[in-house]
Protein backbone atom coordinates (compact mmCIF):
# COMPACT_ATOMS: atom_id res chain seq x y z
CA UNK A 1 0.00 0.00 0.00
CA UNK A 2 1.28 3.49 -0.86
CA UNK A 3 1.93 5.43 2.31
CA UNK A 4 0.68 9.01 2.65
CA UNK A 5 3.25 11.80 2.55
CA UNK A 6 1.36 14.68 4.15
CA UNK A 7 2.88 16.01 7.34
CA UNK A 8 0.84 15.81 10.52
CA UNK A 9 3.40 17.39 12.86
CA UNK A 10 3.67 16.85 16.60
CA UNK A 11 0.75 15.68 18.69
CA UNK A 12 -0.58 14.22 21.90
CA UNK A 13 -2.74 11.26 22.82
CA UNK A 14 -6.27 12.49 23.40
CA UNK A 15 -7.70 12.24 26.90
CA UNK A 16 -10.71 14.15 28.21
CA UNK A 17 -8.56 15.95 30.84
CA UNK A 18 -6.60 17.57 28.01
CA UNK A 19 -9.62 19.36 26.55
CA UNK A 20 -9.17 22.60 28.52
CA UNK A 21 -5.50 22.91 27.54
CA UNK A 22 -6.25 22.13 23.90
CA UNK A 23 -8.66 25.06 23.99
CA UNK A 24 -6.27 27.33 25.87
CA UNK A 25 -3.23 26.66 23.67
CA UNK A 26 -4.51 26.46 20.10
CA UNK A 27 -1.79 25.59 17.63
CA UNK A 28 0.46 23.82 20.16
CA UNK A 29 -0.91 20.39 19.22
CA UNK A 30 -0.78 19.60 15.50
CA UNK A 31 -2.68 16.33 15.72
CA UNK A 32 -4.36 14.03 18.23
CA UNK A 33 -3.97 10.30 18.56
CA UNK A 34 -7.23 8.68 19.62
CA UNK A 35 -7.00 5.37 21.43
CA UNK A 36 -9.48 3.47 19.32
CA UNK A 37 -10.47 1.15 22.17
CA UNK A 38 -11.61 4.12 24.26
CA UNK A 39 -13.79 5.26 21.37
CA UNK A 40 -15.89 2.10 21.70
CA UNK A 41 -17.63 4.15 24.40
CA UNK A 42 -20.24 6.38 22.74
CA UNK A 43 -19.42 9.35 24.97
CA UNK A 44 -15.70 9.24 24.18
CA UNK A 45 -16.48 8.69 20.52
CA UNK A 46 -18.59 11.86 20.56
CA UNK A 47 -15.69 13.81 22.10
CA UNK A 48 -13.21 12.34 19.60
CA UNK A 49 -15.49 13.26 16.70
CA UNK A 50 -15.85 16.81 17.95
CA UNK A 51 -12.07 17.21 18.35
CA UNK A 52 -11.27 15.57 15.04
CA UNK A 53 -13.25 18.32 13.33
CA UNK A 54 -10.83 20.86 14.85
CA UNK A 55 -7.50 19.01 14.91
CA UNK A 56 -6.40 16.19 12.58
CA UNK A 57 -6.53 12.78 14.25
CA UNK A 58 -5.17 9.26 13.91
CA UNK A 59 -6.52 6.10 15.55
CA UNK A 60 -4.31 3.81 17.60
CA UNK A 61 -5.61 0.44 18.84
CA UNK A 62 -4.51 -1.81 21.68
CA UNK A 63 -6.06 -5.21 21.22
CA UNK A 64 -6.01 -6.52 17.67
CA UNK A 65 -3.49 -8.99 19.11
CA UNK A 66 -1.98 -9.35 15.67
CA UNK A 67 0.70 -11.74 16.91
CA UNK A 68 -1.70 -14.40 18.17
CA UNK A 69 -1.68 -17.59 16.11
CA UNK A 70 -5.44 -17.50 15.59
CA UNK A 71 -7.68 -15.32 13.42
CA UNK A 72 -8.45 -11.73 14.38
CA UNK A 73 -11.36 -11.45 16.78
CA UNK A 74 -14.28 -10.67 14.44
CA UNK A 75 -16.20 -8.62 17.00
CA UNK A 76 -13.19 -6.50 17.93
CA UNK A 77 -12.23 -6.03 14.27
CA UNK A 78 -15.77 -4.90 13.50
CA UNK A 79 -15.50 -2.29 16.26
CA UNK A 80 -12.16 -1.12 14.84
CA UNK A 81 -13.88 -0.64 11.49
CA UNK A 82 -16.68 1.35 13.10
CA UNK A 83 -14.18 3.69 14.81
CA UNK A 84 -12.29 4.16 11.54
CA UNK A 85 -15.52 4.88 9.67
CA UNK A 86 -16.40 7.57 12.19
CA UNK A 87 -12.99 9.14 12.77
CA UNK A 88 -11.11 8.41 9.53
CA UNK A 89 -7.46 9.48 9.48
CA UNK A 90 -4.46 8.93 7.21
CA UNK A 91 -3.66 5.53 8.80
CA UNK A 92 -4.37 3.38 11.86
CA UNK A 93 -2.04 1.41 14.08
CA UNK A 94 -1.65 -1.31 16.69
CA UNK A 95 1.22 -3.15 18.35
CA UNK A 96 3.35 -6.06 17.23
CA UNK A 97 2.20 -8.10 20.20
CA UNK A 98 -0.06 -10.72 21.71
CA UNK A 99 -2.78 -9.35 23.98
CA UNK A 100 -5.39 -12.08 23.70
CA UNK A 101 -5.21 -15.77 23.11
CA UNK A 102 -8.01 -18.33 23.09
CA UNK A 103 -10.35 -15.88 24.79
CA UNK A 104 -7.88 -14.94 27.54
CA UNK A 105 -7.39 -11.19 27.66
CA UNK A 106 -3.98 -10.28 29.10
CA UNK A 107 -4.97 -6.62 29.28
CA UNK A 108 -1.46 -5.70 28.17
CA UNK A 109 1.05 -6.27 25.37
CA UNK A 110 3.09 -9.47 25.51
CA UNK A 111 5.97 -10.31 23.18
CA UNK A 112 5.77 -12.39 20.02
CA UNK A 113 8.36 -15.02 19.08
CA UNK A 114 10.98 -13.66 16.67
CA UNK A 115 10.43 -16.37 14.06
CA UNK A 116 9.39 -16.85 10.44
CA UNK A 117 6.09 -18.26 11.69
CA UNK A 118 5.33 -14.93 13.37
CA UNK A 119 6.26 -13.09 10.15
CA UNK A 120 3.73 -15.22 8.32
CA UNK A 121 0.94 -14.80 10.89
CA UNK A 122 1.33 -11.05 11.31
CA UNK A 123 1.83 -10.29 7.61
CA UNK A 124 -1.36 -12.13 6.66
CA UNK A 125 -3.35 -10.13 9.17
CA UNK A 126 -1.75 -6.79 8.23
CA UNK A 127 -2.62 -7.39 4.57
CA UNK A 128 -6.17 -8.28 5.53
CA UNK A 129 -6.58 -5.17 7.71
CA UNK A 130 -5.27 -2.81 5.03
CA UNK A 131 -7.54 -4.35 2.41
CA UNK A 132 -10.58 -4.43 4.63
CA UNK A 133 -10.30 -0.84 5.82
CA UNK A 134 -8.64 0.64 2.72
CA UNK A 135 -6.19 2.52 4.89
CA UNK A 136 -2.48 2.06 5.67
CA UNK A 137 -1.85 0.04 8.80
CA UNK A 138 1.19 0.81 10.98
CA UNK A 139 2.78 -1.69 13.36
CA UNK A 140 4.33 -0.42 16.56
CA UNK A 141 7.34 -2.06 18.22
CA UNK A 142 6.77 -2.82 21.92
CA UNK A 143 8.97 -3.11 25.00
CA UNK A 144 9.59 -6.49 26.47
CA UNK A 145 11.78 -7.61 29.32
CA UNK A 146 12.38 -11.02 27.82
CA UNK A 147 12.45 -12.72 24.44
CA UNK A 148 10.76 -16.03 23.82
CA UNK A 149 13.09 -18.98 23.20
CA UNK A 150 13.66 -20.31 19.70
CA UNK A 151 14.19 -16.90 18.08
CA UNK A 152 15.65 -17.17 14.59
CA UNK A 153 15.46 -13.43 13.90
CA UNK A 154 16.33 -10.21 15.68
CA UNK A 155 13.48 -7.91 16.62
CA UNK A 156 14.36 -5.53 13.77
CA UNK A 157 14.62 -8.38 11.23
CA UNK A 158 11.19 -9.56 12.29
CA UNK A 159 9.68 -6.09 11.83
CA UNK A 160 11.46 -5.63 8.50
CA UNK A 161 10.22 -8.94 7.11
CA UNK A 162 6.65 -8.22 8.14
CA UNK A 163 6.75 -4.76 6.59
CA UNK A 164 8.28 -6.08 3.37
CA UNK A 165 5.82 -8.95 3.10
CA UNK A 166 2.66 -7.08 4.00
CA UNK A 167 3.37 -3.56 2.73
CA UNK A 168 2.31 -2.07 6.04
CA UNK A 169 4.04 0.91 7.64
CA UNK A 170 5.83 1.39 10.94
CA UNK A 171 4.87 3.33 14.01
CA UNK A 172 8.31 3.51 15.53
CA UNK A 173 8.36 3.92 19.28
CA UNK A 174 11.88 5.27 19.76
CA UNK A 175 11.52 5.04 23.51
CA UNK A 176 10.72 1.33 23.23
CA UNK A 177 13.83 0.84 21.09
CA UNK A 178 15.86 2.62 23.78
CA UNK A 179 14.30 0.56 26.59
CA UNK A 180 14.78 -2.81 24.85
CA UNK A 181 18.32 -1.89 23.86
CA UNK A 182 19.16 -0.90 27.45
CA UNK A 183 17.70 -4.09 28.91
CA UNK A 184 18.86 -6.58 26.29
CA UNK A 185 22.22 -4.90 25.73
CA UNK A 186 22.05 -4.18 22.00
CA UNK A 187 22.86 -0.94 20.19
CA UNK A 188 19.62 0.98 19.49
CA UNK A 189 21.17 2.24 16.24
CA UNK A 190 21.51 -1.39 15.08
CA UNK A 191 17.72 -1.56 15.39
CA UNK A 192 17.25 1.70 13.47
CA UNK A 193 19.75 0.75 10.77
CA UNK A 194 18.07 -2.65 10.49
CA UNK A 195 14.53 -1.54 9.65
CA UNK A 196 13.21 0.08 6.47
CA UNK A 197 13.13 3.67 7.74
CA UNK A 198 11.30 4.73 4.58
CA UNK A 199 8.23 2.95 6.04
CA UNK A 200 8.24 4.94 9.30
CA UNK A 201 5.31 7.36 9.23
CA UNK A 202 4.71 7.96 12.89
CA UNK A 203 6.88 8.06 15.96
CA UNK A 204 6.05 7.57 19.61
CA UNK A 205 8.26 9.59 21.90
CA UNK A 206 8.03 8.90 25.62
CA UNK A 207 9.76 8.76 28.96
CA UNK A 208 11.66 5.92 30.57
CA UNK A 209 12.95 5.29 34.04
CA UNK A 210 15.37 2.82 35.61
CA UNK A 211 13.76 0.69 38.34
CA UNK A 212 15.60 -2.11 40.16
CA UNK A 213 18.19 -2.25 37.41
CA UNK A 214 15.56 -2.57 34.69
CA UNK A 215 14.65 0.20 32.23
CA UNK A 216 10.86 0.75 32.14
CA UNK A 217 8.84 2.66 29.55
CA UNK A 218 6.97 4.68 32.11
CA UNK A 219 4.91 7.07 29.97
CA UNK A 220 5.22 9.22 33.05
CA UNK A 221 8.69 10.76 32.92
CA UNK A 222 10.40 13.33 30.70
CA UNK A 223 11.93 12.09 27.46
CA UNK A 224 15.56 11.05 28.11
CA UNK A 225 18.27 12.78 26.05
CA UNK A 226 19.37 9.59 24.23
CA UNK A 227 15.77 9.16 23.05
CA UNK A 228 15.82 12.63 21.50
CA UNK A 229 19.05 11.60 19.74
CA UNK A 230 17.29 8.51 18.34
CA UNK A 231 14.41 10.72 17.22
CA UNK A 232 16.76 13.03 15.39
CA UNK A 233 18.42 10.13 13.65
CA UNK A 234 15.09 8.69 12.51
CA UNK A 235 13.76 12.05 11.31
CA UNK A 236 16.93 12.62 9.29
CA UNK A 237 16.57 9.27 7.58
CA UNK A 238 12.86 8.64 7.13
CA UNK A 239 9.69 10.34 5.82
CA UNK A 240 8.26 10.79 9.33
CA UNK A 241 4.92 12.56 9.17
CA UNK A 242 3.88 12.56 12.81
CA UNK A 243 5.54 12.54 16.21
CA UNK A 244 3.39 11.72 19.21
CA UNK A 245 4.52 12.64 22.70
CA UNK A 246 3.28 9.79 24.91
CA UNK A 247 2.51 10.85 28.43
CA UNK A 248 -0.27 9.28 30.45
CA UNK A 249 0.94 9.35 34.04
CA UNK A 250 2.39 12.04 36.30
CA UNK A 251 0.89 14.57 33.93
CA UNK A 252 2.96 17.76 34.18
CA UNK A 253 1.68 21.27 33.42
CA UNK A 254 0.82 21.66 29.75
CA UNK A 255 3.71 24.10 29.31
CA UNK A 256 6.17 21.30 30.08
CA UNK A 257 4.56 19.01 27.51
CA UNK A 258 4.52 21.88 25.03
CA UNK A 259 8.26 22.35 25.62
CA UNK A 260 9.00 18.73 24.63
CA UNK A 261 6.63 19.07 21.68
CA UNK A 262 8.38 22.21 20.44
CA UNK A 263 11.71 20.45 20.68
CA UNK A 264 10.35 17.48 18.71
CA UNK A 265 8.87 19.88 16.15
CA UNK A 266 12.16 21.62 15.65
CA UNK A 267 13.82 18.24 15.07
CA UNK A 268 11.13 17.34 12.54
CA UNK A 269 11.41 20.77 10.86
CA UNK A 270 15.19 20.57 10.78
CA UNK A 271 15.01 17.22 9.09
CA UNK A 272 12.55 18.63 6.55
CA UNK A 273 14.63 21.66 5.67
CA UNK A 274 17.64 19.40 5.28
CA UNK A 275 15.64 17.05 3.06
CA UNK A 276 17.67 17.81 -0.04
CA UNK A 277 20.95 17.50 1.86
CA UNK A 278 22.56 14.08 2.07
CA UNK A 279 21.33 11.91 4.94
CA UNK A 280 23.35 12.21 8.12
CA UNK A 281 26.06 9.67 8.64
CA UNK A 282 24.98 6.78 10.84
CA UNK A 283 26.56 6.87 14.28
CA UNK A 284 29.30 4.30 14.54
CA UNK B 1 3.41 -27.98 19.98
CA UNK B 2 1.44 -25.53 17.90
CA UNK B 3 2.26 -21.88 18.40
CA UNK B 4 -1.30 -21.25 19.52
CA UNK B 5 -1.11 -23.80 22.34
CA UNK B 6 2.26 -22.40 23.35
CA UNK B 7 0.84 -18.86 23.44
CA UNK B 8 -2.21 -19.99 25.41
CA UNK B 9 -0.09 -21.84 27.99
CA UNK B 10 2.21 -18.85 28.32
CA UNK B 11 -0.73 -16.48 28.77
CA UNK B 12 -1.95 -18.61 31.64
CA UNK B 13 1.44 -18.66 33.29
CA UNK B 14 1.79 -14.87 32.96
CA UNK B 15 -1.53 -14.40 34.71
CA UNK B 16 -1.29 -16.92 37.52
CA UNK B 17 1.48 -16.74 40.13
CA UNK B 18 0.48 -20.09 41.69
CA UNK B 19 0.65 -21.73 38.30
CA UNK B 20 4.13 -20.30 37.71
CA UNK B 21 5.29 -21.69 41.03
CA UNK B 22 3.89 -25.12 40.15
CA UNK B 23 5.47 -25.14 36.68
CA UNK B 24 8.82 -24.05 38.10
CA UNK B 25 8.60 -26.96 40.53
CA UNK B 26 8.04 -29.30 37.58
CA UNK B 27 4.38 -30.06 38.29
CA UNK B 28 3.19 -31.04 34.81
CA UNK B 29 -0.44 -31.27 35.91
CA UNK B 30 -0.44 -27.47 36.28
CA UNK B 31 -0.67 -27.15 32.50
CA UNK B 32 -2.66 -30.37 31.97
CA UNK B 33 -5.43 -28.60 30.02
CA UNK B 34 -2.95 -27.87 27.21
CA UNK B 35 -2.06 -31.51 26.66
CA UNK B 36 1.67 -30.84 26.42
CA UNK B 37 4.25 -33.54 25.88
CA UNK B 38 6.99 -33.75 28.55
CA UNK B 39 9.35 -31.91 26.15
CA UNK B 40 6.86 -29.16 25.49
CA UNK B 41 6.26 -28.74 29.21
CA UNK B 42 10.01 -28.52 29.80
CA UNK B 43 10.27 -25.83 27.11
CA UNK B 44 7.83 -23.60 29.02
CA UNK B 45 9.30 -24.56 32.37
CA UNK B 46 12.74 -23.58 31.14
CA UNK B 47 11.57 -20.17 29.95
CA UNK B 48 9.87 -19.25 33.19
CA UNK B 49 12.81 -20.56 35.24
CA UNK B 50 15.58 -19.03 33.13
CA UNK B 51 13.83 -15.67 32.84
CA UNK B 52 12.12 -15.87 36.22
CA UNK B 53 12.82 -12.28 37.25
CA UNK B 54 11.74 -10.79 33.93
CA UNK B 55 8.59 -12.91 33.69
CA UNK B 56 7.61 -12.05 37.25
CA UNK B 57 8.18 -8.39 36.47
CA UNK B 58 5.95 -8.72 33.42
CA UNK B 59 3.32 -10.52 35.52
CA UNK B 60 3.47 -7.63 37.98
CA UNK B 61 2.77 -5.22 35.12
CA UNK B 62 -0.25 -7.28 34.06
CA UNK B 63 -1.55 -7.23 37.62
CA UNK B 64 -0.90 -3.49 37.94
CA UNK B 65 -3.00 -2.87 34.82
CA UNK B 66 -5.73 -5.09 36.24
CA UNK B 67 -5.70 -3.23 39.55
CA UNK B 68 -5.79 0.11 37.71
CA UNK B 69 -9.07 -0.91 36.13
CA UNK B 70 -10.43 -2.00 39.51
CA UNK B 71 -9.31 1.31 41.01
CA UNK B 72 -11.29 3.20 38.37
CA UNK B 73 -14.41 1.13 38.96
CA UNK B 74 -14.18 1.29 42.77
CA UNK B 75 -12.91 4.81 43.36
CA UNK B 76 -15.00 5.36 46.48
CA UNK B 77 -14.15 2.03 48.05
CA UNK B 78 -10.46 2.56 47.38
CA UNK B 79 -10.66 6.03 48.93
CA UNK B 80 -12.20 4.67 52.09
CA UNK B 81 -9.94 1.69 52.51
CA UNK B 82 -6.80 3.75 52.01
CA UNK B 83 -3.82 2.59 49.93
CA UNK B 84 -2.65 -0.27 52.17
CA UNK B 85 -5.97 -2.02 52.74
CA UNK B 86 -6.92 -1.46 49.09
CA UNK B 87 -3.67 -3.06 47.94
CA UNK B 88 -4.15 -6.02 50.27
CA UNK B 89 -7.68 -6.59 49.00
CA UNK B 90 -6.58 -6.36 45.35
CA UNK B 91 -3.61 -8.67 45.90
CA UNK B 92 -5.86 -11.25 47.52
CA UNK B 93 -8.37 -10.94 44.71
CA UNK B 94 -5.77 -11.29 41.96
CA UNK B 95 -4.24 -14.31 43.71
CA UNK B 96 -7.57 -16.05 44.19
CA UNK B 97 -9.41 -15.05 41.02
CA UNK B 98 -7.26 -15.44 37.94
CA UNK B 99 -8.32 -14.04 34.57
CA UNK B 100 -10.15 -16.77 32.69
CA UNK B 101 -10.98 -17.22 29.02
CA UNK B 102 -13.76 -14.92 27.80
CA UNK B 103 -13.70 -12.95 31.05
CA UNK B 104 -13.91 -9.31 29.96
CA UNK B 105 -12.27 -6.55 32.02
CA UNK B 106 -15.79 -5.39 32.92
CA UNK B 107 -16.71 -8.86 34.14
CA UNK B 108 -13.51 -8.87 36.19
CA UNK B 109 -14.60 -5.62 37.85
CA UNK B 110 -18.07 -7.03 38.56
CA UNK B 111 -16.55 -10.15 40.07
CA UNK B 112 -14.32 -8.02 42.29
CA UNK B 113 -17.43 -6.40 43.77
CA UNK B 114 -18.73 -9.79 44.89
CA UNK B 115 -15.30 -10.74 46.21
CA UNK B 116 -14.98 -7.50 48.18
CA UNK B 117 -18.42 -8.04 49.70
CA UNK B 118 -17.41 -11.45 50.99
CA UNK B 119 -13.91 -10.56 52.07
CA UNK B 120 -14.15 -7.08 53.51
CA UNK B 121 -14.44 -6.81 57.21
CA UNK B 122 -15.27 -3.14 57.71
CA UNK B 123 -15.27 -1.56 61.17
CA UNK B 124 -18.68 -2.06 62.80
CA UNK B 125 -19.43 1.67 63.00
CA UNK B 126 -19.10 1.94 59.22
CA UNK B 127 -20.52 -1.44 58.23
CA UNK B 128 -23.75 -0.10 56.71
CA UNK B 129 -21.90 2.60 54.79
CA UNK B 130 -19.48 0.11 53.32
CA UNK B 131 -22.40 -2.12 52.42
CA UNK B 132 -24.05 0.71 50.48
CA UNK B 133 -20.77 1.69 48.88
CA UNK B 134 -20.30 -1.84 47.60
CA UNK B 135 -23.88 -2.05 46.38
CA UNK B 136 -23.41 1.25 44.56
CA UNK B 137 -20.04 0.60 42.89
CA UNK B 138 -20.59 -3.16 42.56
CA UNK B 139 -23.91 -2.68 40.75
CA UNK B 140 -22.35 -0.14 38.41
CA UNK B 141 -19.65 -2.68 37.58
CA UNK B 142 -22.27 -5.42 37.18
CA UNK B 143 -24.33 -3.35 34.74
CA UNK B 144 -21.17 -2.38 32.87
CA UNK B 145 -20.34 -6.06 32.41
CA UNK B 146 -23.63 -6.97 30.72
CA UNK B 147 -22.99 -7.67 27.06
CA UNK B 148 -25.47 -5.77 24.93
CA UNK B 149 -24.67 -6.47 21.32
CA UNK B 150 -28.18 -7.09 20.08
CA UNK B 151 -30.64 -6.34 22.86
CA UNK B 152 -32.98 -3.54 21.97
CA UNK B 153 -36.14 -4.51 23.85
CA UNK B 154 -39.62 -4.04 22.53
CA UNK B 155 -40.40 -0.49 21.58
CA UNK B 156 -43.76 0.36 23.11
CA UNK B 157 -46.50 1.20 20.70
CA UNK B 158 -48.30 4.45 21.27
CA UNK B 159 -50.74 4.17 22.94
CA UNK B 160 -49.58 1.13 24.92
CA UNK B 161 -52.00 -1.77 24.60
CA UNK B 162 -53.83 -2.43 27.87
CA UNK B 163 -52.25 -5.90 28.03
CA UNK B 164 -48.67 -4.63 27.79
CA UNK B 165 -46.57 -6.43 30.42
CA UNK B 166 -43.44 -4.49 31.43
CA UNK B 167 -40.20 -6.03 32.60
CA UNK B 168 -36.84 -4.64 33.62
CA UNK B 169 -34.26 -4.80 30.80
CA UNK B 170 -31.33 -7.20 31.24
CA UNK B 171 -28.90 -4.29 31.59
CA UNK B 172 -30.91 -2.47 34.27
CA UNK B 173 -30.78 -3.08 38.02
CA UNK B 174 -32.96 -1.80 40.80
CA UNK B 175 -31.28 -1.20 44.18
CA UNK B 176 -32.22 0.24 47.57
CA UNK B 177 -29.70 2.22 49.62
CA UNK B 178 -29.74 3.94 52.99
CA UNK B 179 -27.32 6.63 51.85
CA UNK B 180 -27.64 8.94 48.89
CA UNK B 181 -24.82 8.34 46.34
CA UNK B 182 -23.70 11.95 46.72
CA UNK B 183 -23.43 11.48 50.47
CA UNK B 184 -21.29 8.38 49.94
CA UNK B 185 -19.04 10.37 47.62
CA UNK B 186 -18.75 13.21 50.17
CA UNK B 187 -17.74 10.66 52.77
CA UNK B 188 -14.52 10.22 50.83
CA UNK B 189 -13.85 13.92 51.39
CA UNK B 190 -14.23 13.63 55.13
CA UNK B 191 -17.91 14.39 55.65
CA UNK B 192 -19.69 11.99 57.97
CA UNK B 193 -22.55 10.53 55.96
CA UNK B 194 -26.04 10.52 57.42
CA UNK B 195 -28.51 7.90 56.29
CA UNK B 196 -31.90 8.83 54.96
CA UNK B 197 -34.83 8.05 57.28
CA UNK B 198 -35.58 4.35 57.38
CA UNK B 199 -39.10 5.03 56.16
CA UNK B 200 -37.82 6.66 52.94
CA UNK B 201 -34.92 4.65 51.50
CA UNK B 202 -33.10 5.66 48.30
CA UNK B 203 -34.35 3.77 45.22
CA UNK B 204 -31.94 3.72 42.29
CA UNK B 205 -31.99 2.34 38.77
CA UNK B 206 -28.62 1.51 37.20
CA UNK B 207 -28.68 1.21 33.41
CA UNK B 208 -26.83 1.72 30.15
CA UNK B 209 -28.24 3.07 26.93
CA UNK B 210 -25.98 1.18 24.51
CA UNK B 211 -23.10 -1.21 24.38
CA UNK B 212 -20.00 0.62 25.58
CA UNK B 213 -21.97 3.50 27.09
CA UNK B 214 -21.29 4.64 30.64
CA UNK B 215 -23.53 3.32 33.39
CA UNK B 216 -26.17 5.84 34.46
CA UNK B 217 -27.77 5.94 37.87
CA UNK B 218 -31.22 7.44 38.31
CA UNK B 219 -33.09 7.98 41.54
CA UNK B 220 -36.77 7.06 41.40
CA UNK B 221 -39.74 7.32 43.72
CA UNK B 222 -40.99 4.64 46.05
CA UNK B 223 -44.08 3.68 44.13
CA UNK B 224 -42.26 3.43 40.82
CA UNK B 225 -39.58 1.29 42.48
CA UNK B 226 -42.26 -0.98 43.89
CA UNK B 227 -43.87 -1.23 40.50
CA UNK B 228 -40.60 -2.04 38.72
CA UNK B 229 -39.78 -4.56 41.41
CA UNK B 230 -42.93 -6.43 40.47
CA UNK B 231 -42.59 -5.90 36.70
CA UNK B 232 -41.68 -9.39 35.59
CA UNK B 233 -43.21 -9.41 32.12
CA UNK B 234 -46.25 -11.33 33.37
CA UNK B 235 -48.42 -8.72 35.06
CA UNK B 236 -50.21 -6.06 33.02
CA UNK B 237 -49.98 -2.41 34.00
CA UNK B 238 -53.46 -2.28 35.57
CA UNK B 239 -52.55 -5.38 37.59
CA UNK B 240 -49.31 -3.78 38.76
CA UNK B 241 -51.12 -0.56 39.70
CA UNK B 242 -53.54 -2.62 41.72
CA UNK B 243 -50.68 -4.43 43.48
CA UNK B 244 -49.00 -1.22 44.61
CA UNK B 245 -52.18 0.70 45.43
CA UNK B 246 -51.65 0.24 49.15
CA UNK B 247 -48.22 1.93 49.02
CA UNK B 248 -49.54 5.33 48.09
CA UNK B 249 -52.05 7.31 50.03
CA UNK B 250 -53.02 8.91 46.78
CA UNK B 251 -53.96 6.12 44.46
CA UNK B 252 -51.79 6.25 41.32
CA UNK B 253 -53.82 6.66 38.21
CA UNK B 254 -53.18 4.31 35.37
CA UNK B 255 -52.39 7.36 33.27
CA UNK B 256 -49.52 8.42 35.58
CA UNK B 257 -48.05 4.96 35.46
CA UNK B 258 -48.49 4.89 31.70
CA UNK B 259 -46.48 8.09 31.36
CA UNK B 260 -43.64 6.90 33.57
CA UNK B 261 -43.49 3.54 31.84
CA UNK B 262 -43.34 5.13 28.42
CA UNK B 263 -40.49 7.38 29.58
CA UNK B 264 -38.59 4.41 31.03
CA UNK B 265 -39.18 2.39 27.87
CA UNK B 266 -37.73 5.18 25.73
CA UNK B 267 -34.44 4.97 27.69
CA UNK B 268 -34.44 1.18 27.34
CA UNK B 269 -34.83 0.56 31.09
CA UNK B 270 -37.95 -1.48 30.60
CA UNK B 271 -39.42 -3.42 27.74
CA UNK B 272 -42.82 -5.00 27.20
CA UNK B 273 -43.54 -8.61 26.58
CA UNK B 274 -46.05 -9.38 23.91
CA UNK B 275 -49.63 -9.62 25.14
CA UNK B 276 -50.28 -13.00 26.73
CA UNK B 277 -46.70 -13.95 25.97
CA UNK B 278 -43.60 -14.60 27.98
CA UNK B 279 -40.92 -11.91 28.04
CA UNK B 280 -39.24 -11.89 24.64
FE1 LIG C 1 4.08 3.67 22.04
Amino acid sequence: MILPTERLGVGLGYRPELAADLDRYPGEVDFLEFTGDHCFSPSLMAQAQAWSRRIPGVCHFLSLSIGTAEPLDPEYTEKVGEVLRQLGGPWFSDHLAVTRVQGVDLGHLSPVAFTEETVEIVSRKAIYLQERFGMPFLLENITSHFTLPGASLTEWDLLTKIVERSGCGILLDVNNVYVNASNAGFDPYDFLRGIPLDRVLQIHLGGAVMRDGVMIDSHGHPVPEPVFDLLEFVCDNSPVSAILLERDRNMPAFEELAGDMRRARSILDGARTAESAPAKALPA
Amino acid sequence: MSLLIYQAALARTYLDANLRTAVRAGDQSALAEFDLSPDEFRNIQQLICDRAQEIDLFATTLQRKRVERLSLAYKLLRGHLGPNRWKLLCDRYCAQVTVQAFMTPEQDCARFGAFAKENLDPPAEHADRFEDLLIFEGTKAEVDAVLLPQWSGNAPSDPLPAEARPYLAPHARLRVLRYLPQVLADWANGALPRPVPESAPVHLIFFRRANGADVKVMQIGRWLAALLDRADGRATLPELVEQIASLSRQRMTLQDVWKSMTALASTGIIAFSRPQGEPS
